[in-house]
């Protein structure tokens, strides 16, 4: 059922934009049909392929930068009060600057890909350090007590007993990140030059080529939806098994 | 008597300025169970922390003369994200065995104190209170201990499944020879399962009583189990 009323949302979407089409003309909205037209000739003449690596390539080092930064500072400072009181407001300082501000700033300083990987890694880290900072304090002393009574190694105390708390405190902010990074990429791309889909754009924008716009727009959302059915939900649906009682039984 | 797998000798604990034992002095006899008695808070399951060798005595020493103990907690403290089957052989990961063995020995002690094959694939969430406990049994019996520490480990079950449980410990003392010091509160209990019955008094702890029932465990019936109960209530007071 839940499936029904999704396909319900999408197609009242759909319908919308082509009644914005009808209303305001190609220039402003280009039709369904044209975009998917636009769409189908991008993927056919190979410009689709390159760019979505490169996005790709540039929000998953971003992320990747962020999340290692993001979870070694917010677990140091889980763990140690005094880092805590240093790097909270540090990181407050760092969400309060607007992603456009850290492009302009990165392309004055990198320029090119560095530009857009250091611009992911800066708006996406204090994210994740603000959830590894509650994951590492809400650490479980009970059970690292039974973890060191039945004389557990350094690599069972890692993957069994804090490692899955830090991840199922992670994840969200993790998952959170990987969608920002991906549109910060695409922001950072087109303003400064380095390739990928926001070079697409800036392209088309350049060209006042709505549809090719809105087939750019269609392929990030797609690769967002994918890799959300494909890696996040799955991973979700794993850790709802043992966080919400799904089997109880009394007695 | 044989040499005692336990011995705690002029034991005295402190959490900050508030003393919680002081001066405790028995032994807990090899191959034998020994019940520790006492009112909330004269500090059963601290003593038994440091049975576990888990915290440091302020004073006094503690001797422990086994090759292998494994303690059960009140509270079961299985891993959330664990099924019933990796909880019972994460006890197992310091033995060095290999996965496939490790799962084996999880899965027949698991049958052994009465989960079935698909309850062992279940996380704690989706078992009931009785059946985490039970867990927490197979976990502390896998690695084949030669002392068991149990604190008050069966209080949540309902009288009956404590019975089986605490005959599974009787098992584990009888046919494997091993140690076990158990906190209750039931008087009736330690009087039916254990060689020694040692009551602690109000906090801080000291030594009020170490008694032996002169019976067999296996001999009392149930008006020597009564009277010892009695017995014992008459000392708690």
């Amino acid at each position: 059922m839940a499936r029904v009323y999704g396909a319900i949302g999408i197609l009242a979407l759909l319908a919308l934009w082509e009644a914005g089409h009808r209303a305001y003309g190609a220039i402003v909205l280009p039709g369904l049909d044209e975009t998917a037209r636009t769409l189908w000739r991008l993927l056919r003449d190979g410009t689709v392929g390159p760019a979505l690596a490169a996005t790709a390539a540039h929000a998953g080092a971003g992320w990747l930068l962020g999340a290692v930064i993001g979870t070694l500072a917010g677990t140091a400072a889980g763990l140690r009060a005094g880092i805590r009181h240093m790097l909270q407001p540090v990181s407050v300082v760092l969400l309060g600057i607007p992603s456009i501000a850290w492009i302009v700033l990165a392309l004055l300083w990198f320029g090119g890909a560095s530009a857009v990987i250091f611009t992911v890694a800066i708006a996406t880290g204090p994210l994740i350090f603000a959830a590894a900072v509650q994951g590492a304090r809400s650490l479980d002393g009970d059970l690292a007590r039974m973890a060191r009574a039945f004389r557990a190694p350094p690599a069972a105390m890692a993957l069994d007993v804090y490692g899955p708390h830090m991840f199922s405190h992670l994840f969200p902010a993790l998952a959170a990140a990987l969608a920002m990074s991906w549109k910060v990429s695409v922001m950072a791309e087109l303003l400064s030059g380095a390739g990928g889909i926001g070079d697409g754009i800036a392209g088309a924008r350049a060209r006042v080529d709505t549809a090719e716009t809105m087939a750019w727009v269609v392929v990030v959302v797609a690769v967002l939806i994918t890799v959300d059915h494909l890696l996040l939900r799955r991973l979700r649906r794993h850790m709802e098994l043992w966080r919400t009682d799904t089997g109880g039984r009394a007695g | 008597m044989s040499m005692a797998a336990l011995g705690f000798d002029g034991i005295a604990f402190a959490y900050g300025a508030t003393a919680v034992l002081e001066d405790i002095g028995f032994d807990v006899p090899t191959g034998r169970v020994t019940a520790l008695m006492g009112p909330s808070g004269c500090g059963k399951s601290t003593l038994m922390l440091l049975a576990a060798g888990l915290l440091s005595p302020n004073a006094g020493e503690v001797e422990r003369r086994c090759r292998r103990s494994a303690i059960m907690f009140q509270d079961p403290l299985l891993l959330p994200w664990r099924t019933a089957l990796a909880n019972v052989a994460f006890a197992l990961k310091a033995e060095g065995l290999p996965a496939a063995e490790r799962r084996d020995r999880a899965a027949a002690m698991l049958a052994r104190v009465g989960l079935t094959a698909e309850d062992a694939t279940k996380f704690p969430r989706q078992l009931s209170g009785g059946m985490r406990q039970r867990v927490a049994l197979a976990r502390a019996l896998v690695v084949e201990p030669d002392l068991l520490l149990l604190d008050e480990p069966f209080g949540a079950l309902d009288a009956q499944l404590a019975r089986q449980m605490h005959a599974l410990v009787r098992d584990q003392v009888e046919q494997d020879g091993a140690t076990a010091l158990l906190i209750t509160h039931d008087a009736q209990e330690a009087a039916r399962i254990a060689e020694r019955i040692v009551l602690l008094t109000s906090s801080p702890g000291r030594v009020a009583l170490v008694r032996d029932p002169p019976q067999p465990v296996r001999q009392r019936g149930k008006g020597e189990i009564a009277s010892e109960a009695q017995r014992l209530l008459a000392c708690i007071g």
